[in-house]
């Protein structure tokens, strides 16, 4: 145990030489103009995007089961929604998912995957 | 007469307005006021005119006080779902 111990010690003061040589080497960047660094972009995948809008969708009124809900599913035809009523899911996808549907595009949306492909397209964050 | 993509635009802009409230008893308010009072419009006949000035004049007074209501800390509230 003893001659353990020894035995890291003398290996020790080595790497603490190699270590120094190397620090003594670098030169710090000072960054002058503001820098900011970013998280990784957006990892939002169609699925992901698709099951949380499922689960939004669930969260209003259904008259059909939240599994039956896919891309082709149509609010109007398939959910026996109204206008305001689908309205009201596309704000709640805005507020789910930090984006803004403009009025030239959301006044043309009828399916869900319309919708999945705007998010993903307009998505800055996950 | 109002076009229907005007009115769904306003609808639209009344809930985004809504959900910006910190505050969960105005928002689910405005949120349950804007709903309820699209509805009962739903089958509205005749001069929509005087409608649209006085929506847009609740939109404006609804983004001022959303934005206000921003300004300030409310805690949440036990019903509330809280964001991970």
């Amino acid at each position: 145990m003893l001659r353990l111990a020894f035995g890291v010690k003398n290996i020790a003061p080595v790497a603490r030489a190699t270590r120094t040589a190397s620090v003594a080497r670098f030169h710090p960047v000072r960054f002058t103009n503001g820098v900011r660094f970013y998280s990784s972009p957006s990892s939002l995948t169609k699925d992901d995007v698709l099951a949380r809008s499922v689960s939004v969708l669930n969260s209003f009124d259904l008259k059909v089961p939240a599994d039956s809900i896919g891309l082709q599913t149509e609010f109007i035809k398939d959910l026996g929604m109204d206008s305001l009523d689908y309205n009201d899911v596309l704000v709640a996808l805005e507020e789910e998912f930090d984006v803004v549907f403009e009025d030239n595009v959301a006044n043309d949306i009828k399916s869900v995957g319309e919708c999945v492909d705007y998010v993903l397209k307009n998505s800055s964050s996950a | 007469m109002v076009s229907k993509p005007e009115v769904l635009s306003l609808y639209r802009q009344f809930l985004r307005y809504s959900y910006k409230f910190e505050n969960y008893n105005f928002r689910e308010y405005f949120l349950r006021k804007a709903r309820t009072d699209f509805k009962k419009l739903k089958d509205f006949q005749g001069d929509s005119a005087e409608l649209l000035e006085k929506a847009r004049a609740d939109l404006s007074v609804l983004k001022r006080q959303s934005t206000i209501s921003q300004m300030y800390h409310f805690d949440k509230l036990v019903v509330e779902k809280v964001k991970n």
